[in-house]
Parts: C-alpha cells; structure tokens; sequence
C-alpha cells in the first residue's frame, strides 16, 4: 500500500499554513506545521517527511537560516526544500537557493500550481 | 462557513495580532528602543499582512503595506534611520494599515485617498534618502519603482497593474496556460542535453524526476551517458559522473514549457533544448538507443559490462516508512519556543463543564463518608483524598487553558487614545503596565468595552484641555495609565488619570435634579464620586461623539456586574480620577459562602462578603422610615431578612442567626440576615436563565456536594427588592 507524502510548512503567517495545509491535505498529503525555522528543526528531528515547504521572512530563524541548517546537519541532502516567495523578491531566491533551496513558490500561490511545484521536486 | 472564509476569518485575526504586535513594538521603538529584533519584527508583520491580503486580492492593502514595507526595509537595514518624525508617520501608518484591514474585513471600500499622505511620505523618505546618502538607488529589483514627478513629494508606484493577475490566478482560472500553448496537429521533436552539476543534488533536486516531468508533455526516449563513471575504486560518493540525452515527441508543449521543468536547475547544469522541427522530417532526431537500466549503470560502476536493457525502468519509488503522526498546530506565541495547539473554545468548555462536574461529584462522595465508613475503609479514605487534590489541580490547569493575557484587549487602546487626542486637541500620553496578566478569555471579552469605555472618559472628562492643564500648572501632556495585575483571586484592572478628578459639586446638583439622590440625603465624597456609574447618568455639558453617545458609565457598571466583578472609582480634585475594574479570574467557577435560610442553601459570592457578624453581638437601630438598621464602627446599614424577601421565613430568634456585612454597591453596604453560615466552598455555576428563568435576587443557581441546588444571591438585586418592599 502507498502510504501519502508528507510535506512540513514552514511559516509564521497562520493564514498562509492553513492555506497550504486545505490545498494540500486536499491533493492527498499528509502536512505537518512549523511557524519558524527552529520549530521546523524540531519537526524534522522527529518525524520522516518527502518535502518542505519554508517561508523566508519568520521570527526566531528564518528560512535562509533555516535551510542552511538543514543542509549542513548532513542528514538532509535529498530533502527537497521548496522556498515561499513573492513574485517580486528574486533576491531572496536566490539566496534561499544558495543555502540549499531546490526550488520555490511564488506567492500568492494557485492550488494547481502549487501542487504542479511539488511533483517537480519529489517522486 | 466555507473553506475560502474561513481562511479570510484566520486572516483577520491574524492581522489583529499583527497589529497589535506593530503598537507594542512602536511604542518600545518611540522609547528609544531599535534593536534590529524590533525593526526586523515590525517588518515581519506588516510583510505577512502584505502576504495574507496578496491571497485575497485585497488591493488597496497589498499596495500601502507594500509601501510601508518598502520604507521598514531600509529602515532595518541602516539605510533609513527613525527619527522622531519618521517614527510618527510609521504609528499613523500603522493607523491606516488597521483601517485598511477593517475595510477589507467589512467588504467596503476604503476611504478615498486613505493613506495616500503617508505613502507619499514613505517615497519622500526613501527619495531624500538616495540624495542625502548619494548612494545607488534604494530601489532594488523587487521594490516598487519610483517615477519621479515634478513636485516636491516622490510617490510610490506602487506595481498595481500586476494585481488583478495575481488576484485571477487565485481563482484557479488555468486556461491562460491553454491559451498560450500552440495548437498544434502536427507533433514536435526536441532533443535536450542535461549535465547536472553538484550543486543540483546538493538541493536535492533529482533528475530522475526532471526526465518524469519530461515524460509527461509527450513521449520521451532518454539515453544515459554514463561514459564519465569511473572504476569503484575511483568513485567519489558525491562525484556527479552522469548526464542525459533526451528526445521527446510531443503535440502541446513548447520550449517554455519544457524550460520551464529546468526552472529549478537553473544555472546549475547544462542544459540544451534543440528544437528539431515536426515529426515526419526530423532526420537528425538521434537514434533512440535502448536507454541503460540501474543494472547497467552498477554493472559500469563495478567495471564489468551488461547488456542495455530494452527500456529505462520507470522511475519508482517508495515512499519512506511512516511513523504515527503528531501534527503540531502552532498559535500564534510568536516570542518563545513555546509548543502549543490551537483548540476549539467550545471543546474546552465541554472540558471546563466536565470537570465542574467531577468537583461536585469529588465533594458528594467526601461527604458521603461518615465516621464509621472513615474507620472502616482507611483505603478509600486516602484514595478519596487524592482524588480530591487532583480534583481541584486538574480544575486549575483546566482554567489556566482558558486563561489569555489581557494585552489582546489593551493593545486596542492606544489606537484610541491617538483617535481621541485628534479629536478633542488635547496631548494624552498613554502608560499601560501588566499587560502579560492572563485572564479568563470569556472575560476577556466582556471588558473590551466597558474599557473603551472607561479609557474614553478619562480623556474626554478626566484630562483637561492644554490651556487649562498649563493654567492649572501641569504639563501640557496628560497621562492615562491603564494597568492590570493579580491580586488573590481577582483581576484588577486600573485606569488612572492625571486629570481634573470628579467635579463633585456638579456630579451631585445633576444627581440631585435626575433624583438620582434626594434633596436631603449626605453622601459621602466616595459616594458622589460612585454615582457616575449610575443609571442614565452623563453630566457632560455638550453631548461630544466621544463619551457622550447616550449610553454613560452605568453601561460599564451593568456590563462588569454581569461577570460578577465590581467598578469603582477614587477621584482627587485637581489631581486624577482612578477607576478600578475587580474582575473574577475566572467565570466558571466562584468562591461562595454557604448558608441556609429557612432549612433551605444558599451561597454568597464571596467577593461581596465583607465580614461575617453573630446577631447576638450586633448593635441595631432604627432608621428615619422605620427600617432596622445595623451600626457598624459608628456607621448605620440597612438590613435585610434574607429569608423574608425569599418567602423562607426563619424559625429562629434573631439572636441566634447571623449577619453577613456586604457591599452591593462600590460604597454602599447591606446586612444580610441569615440562618446560619455553614462555610466557604467553590461552586459550579449554572444559568438560571438557561435553565428555568430569571428569579430576581438571585444570580444563579448551583449543585451542592450532597446534590441539592443552592441558589446563589444576588446581593445588589435583594437591596433593590428590599428597598421597594419597604416602600410598599
């Protein structure tokens, strides 16, 4: 039996988690929270998950930090990590790629194209 | 309430927690505070408001927030630095952006030309910046570009035309992708060249999945070039040895579209997309060799050769073995590590409902155990025992999850405050302290108001006008200071001010002409000042769109009675007025002293009971109409059979009862004459209303330990029933 994928979001903004979660609880994935970096730590210390999709700009550690830290425990390194970004922020892109991003999104995000982004980072 | 709503309802309180969180950093910030904790977090939240309202198409608040944003971005990184003036522009646009908010979160169009003034500023404050600075422009890629305008102030532009855009995509409309695509009869051959770098798996992007992406415009044949792999004893775990050829046939997808699969790897491969024309005259199409499988990729690594495979096995995997799952919602603590859940109120009252229960249910079996059982069971006993201490623990942690800081309520008021010095000319400074003191989110709830209320009198009738404060020799700024702390098993809540104090005289000639207080009646100055929170009680001369919207102080006394807590107000002429709120920690549960009249419990709450006398020790005396009226340290208070005005006469002698000396209203006294007083319990209350209908006198009802109902006193409501039995 094929057991669902598990994606941990990462963000500060309650509305944008409780977005990702119905878009993709809806699309058959199992979702875990975080509501900064070190939190998102603390989940994947604990819990297998397929992919992760991280916020930049959150309190305590932010996604740059927080992918950095991810990369650099070792234990991570086919860990597909998709960055939340806007449309405009090409800088923190790519600077989020630099510290290990696989890929991003771009907020405000389609339901569709959000889905279509993870298929294109995990199997 | 739909899912789309209810993303809108988790947006708009987190935008008030947002907002919040920008006065209290603000306010730091005005003190003199900028460490880059603050300004990194006041960016933050007018960032994720920018975001949230960017989901819903709020276009008016994406386009100020983004200006706003904008200026906190320089202004974190040193490149802006606040000043006094700059700091008040950020508090008015912090103003704007919550109107902004409400307009949203009402539907309705905000105000014409709302925080146009304030982006105009922020452009201004970025323009001079560049000039002063001499350096590279502020405005990086991802900023708003300015145009410059022949006028003195430089206005944002903000990028307002890609909105409706990025609204449209939210809808899930996709058929711009259908559109764009061209359409075709005929099918297209391309061949794509793809030499990953390091790099590309150091992010953890596969190719496997790139080549299955591929797959899915069309058909594909891939070839691996595995040339590059050297012998074992040469290879480096991390060494990237691979590359891949692919040819795809495909009747819809187009360069941008197979391009657009490589977005991710970008700059982090080699990647070649050669279109190769239509199908049938594609010559130079590369003969689609069998692809190797993984068996010929190990049988290289280990040197030896294989037979190619016939076809690339599909790329399968399986997905990683599952642990059971315990998903952590996080609440919205933004300031430690805090692990938290966001529950259902309505499924922590059901908790709060239960354990009143289990309290009550505790005491009957305790009281259930006589002597003989006592000597008999000594296990039982001490089982009960322990069960009463985790009785009452388990109730405790159960009210502390109810429990909230009042800083959600408080941090409504300097807004306030600004409103109102704008409206009334006057300079108010608010102080608020105590803000972390939690409470009982129900009551929470019910003194948003009343310290509106509160709040909204001070300034308007506690502070004077600025002539009148510097004739009168203060400084020109008048201070409220609203503050909360804990004090045994209440919340104090104090609004103070350094204003005028109560005009007695007058309060008393209004009182006296409403006949609020009879023409001979000698109140004391605690008296006169209580009478504010009277029924229909507004001395103010000119009814002003602040305090005087016909509804005075007596709303703010019924709405903190109805908690069962108590107002009252100390004032010195000249010197300030202090109101103080005694709120109960908690609604669900109240300390009462039980009593019985007429073979009959009642309780008391406790909060009104100020000492217990024995009859047989009292002083009485009679009033001017007749009435038996106590003496207590030389005062006289008027006395009330509590088992009369219930209909549950006493059989006993007067000498033989007792007196509880209450206060029903803030100054105003009664004896409550009872039967007997059995002792001090906590209660579960239940709703006389919900239940049955409401009995004037008494505030409710509850279940006793032996499972009778005790009907809980009304103290304010039996002096009023007493007093027009009297009068009858």
């Amino acid at each position: 039996m094929k057991t669902k994928m598990r994606v941990l979001t990462v963000d500060d903004s309650r509305t944008i988690l409780a977005m990702l979660h119905h878009t993709l609880t809806n699309a058959g994935f199992e979702v875990l929270q975080a509501e900064d970096g070190q939190k998102g730590l603390d989940v994947l210390a604990s819990e297998p998950v397929d992919v992760v999709i991280t916020d930049i700009n959150m309190p305590v550690m932010d996604g740059i930090t927080f992918i950095r830290n991810v990369r650099s425990s070792g234990r991570f390194n086919s860990l597909p990590i998709l960055i939340l970004t806007t449309e405009t922020s090409q800088d923190k892109r790519d600077q989020g790629r630099a510290a290990g991003g696989t890929g991003w999104i771009v907020k405000p995000f389609d339901p569709d194209k959000l889905i279509a982004v993870i298929r294109r980072v995990v199997h | 309430m739909g899912e789309f709503d209810a993303f809108q309802a988790t947006f708009f309180e987190e935008c008030a927690e947002l907002l919040g969180e920008l006065e209290e950093q603000f306010a730091a910030i005005a003190d003199g505070d900028r460490s880059p904790g603050r300004l990194n977090a006041v960016f933050r939240a007018v960032h994720s408001i920018k975001g949230g309202a960017g989901a819903f198409g709020f276009v008016r608040l994406i386009g100020f927030a983004h200006a706003y944003e904008t200026a906190l971005d320089q202004v974190r990184s040193g490149t802006i630095v606040l000043g006094p003036a700059s700091i008040k522009l950020c508090i008015r646009a912090n103003d704007v952006l919550a109107d902004l908010v409400s307009a949203s979160r009402e539907g309705r169009n905000p105000a014409p030309g709302l925080g146009d003034a304030e982006e105009m500023e922020f452009a201004a404050l970025l323009a001079g910046e560049t000039r002063a600075g001499e350096a590279e422009p502020v405005v990086a890629d991802d900023e708003a570009p300015i145009e410059e305008f022949d006028i003195d102030f430089v206005p944002v532009m903000v990028d307002l035309a890609a909105r409706p855009e990025a609204v449209r995509r939210t809808t899930g409309d996709d058929l711009d992708a259908f559109e764009d695509a061209p359409f075709r009869l005929s099918r297209n051959r391309y061949l794509i060249r793809f030499t990953p770098h390091g790099e590309l798996y150091a992010r953890a992007n596969d190719p496997l999945i790139l080549l299955r992406e591929l797959a899915s415009l069309g058909e594909t044949e891939v070839r691996a070039i595995i040339g590059e792999i050297p012998p074992l004893s040469d290879f480096e775990p991390f060494g990237v040895y691979a590359s891949w050829e692919i040819g795809l046939v495909s009747a819809t997808a187009s360069p941008e579209q197979i391009a657009e699969i490589f977005e991710f790897v970008e700059g982090i491969c080699d990647l070649s997309i050669e279109a190769l024309g239509e199908e049938d005259v594609s010559p130079s199409a590369p003969p689609a060799e069998a692809a190797p499988s993984f068996a010929d990729l190990a049988a290289a690594l280990i040197g030896s050769a294989a037979p190619a495979a016939p076809e690339i096995a599909a790329p399968e995997v399986e997905a990683p073995p599952m642990l059971s799952l315990v998903v952590a919602e996080p609440e919205a603590d933004r300031r430690g590590a805090v692990q938290s859940i966001r529950v259902d109120l309505d499924k922590i009252d059901r908790v709060v409902n239960m354990v009143g229960e289990l309290v009550i249910t505790q005491s009957m079996l305790t009281q259930q155990m006589d002597e003989t059982l006592r000597s008999r069971y000594q296990e039982l006993v001490r089982g009960l025992e322990v069960l009463a201490q985790t009785t009452r623990g388990l109730q405790d942690s159960v009210m502390a999850i109810r429990a909230q800081p009042v800083k959600s309520v408080f941090s409504r008021m300097p807004r306030l405050v600004r409103d109102l010095c704008a409206r009334t000319g006057k300079q108010i400074r608010l102080d608020m302290v105590g803000e972390a003191t939690e409470i009982d989110k129900t009551v929470i709830e019910q003194i948003a108001d009343p310290l509106t209320h509160m709040i909204r009198n001070a300034a308007d009738h506690g502070i004077e006008s600025i002539e009148r404060r510097r004739a009168a020799g203060k400084p020109e700024e008048g201070t409220i200071r609203l503050s909360a702390e804990q004090a045994g098993g209440n919340i104090l809540i104090t609004v103070e001010d350094d204003g005028a104090g109560i005009d007695r005289e007058r309060v008393l000639a209004v009182a006296r002409s409403r006949g609020v207080v009879g023409p001979d009646q000698v109140l004391s100055d605690e008296q006169i000042d209580n009478l504010i929170f009277a029924p229909g009680f507004s001395t103010a001369e000119t009814v002003s769109d602040i305090s005087g919207r016909g509804v005075g102080m007596d709303v703010v006394r019924a709405n903190i009675d109805k908690i069962g807590g108590s107002v009252d107000v100390r004032s010195r002429p000249g010197q300030g007025t202090r109101m103080t709120l005694r709120l109960p920690l908690t609604l669900a549960v109240l300390d009462v002293m039980l009593v019985r009249l007429g073979g009959l419990p009642y309780v008391v709450p406790l909060s009104v009971i100020l000492e217990t006398i024995q009859c047989a020790r009292a002083e009485f005396g009679v009033g001017p109409s007749g009435a038996r009226m106590l003496r207590v340290r030389g005062d006289y208070v008027q006395v009330v059979d509590l088992g009369a005005v219930f209909g549950v006469p006493s059989a006993l002698p007067l000498e033989d009862r007792f007196i509880l000396l209450c206060e029903a209203e803030a100054g105003l006294r009664v004896a409550l004459v009872v039967d007997d007083i059995v002792g001090q319990q906590q209660v579960v209350i239940k709703s006389l209303e919900q239940n049955f209908e409401r009995v004037e006198g008494i505030a409710g009802g509850t279940i006793l330990g032996d499972g009778s109902v005790g009907l809980i006193v009304d103290v304010e409501g039996v002096r009023g029933l007493s007093v027009r039995r009297l009068a009858a």
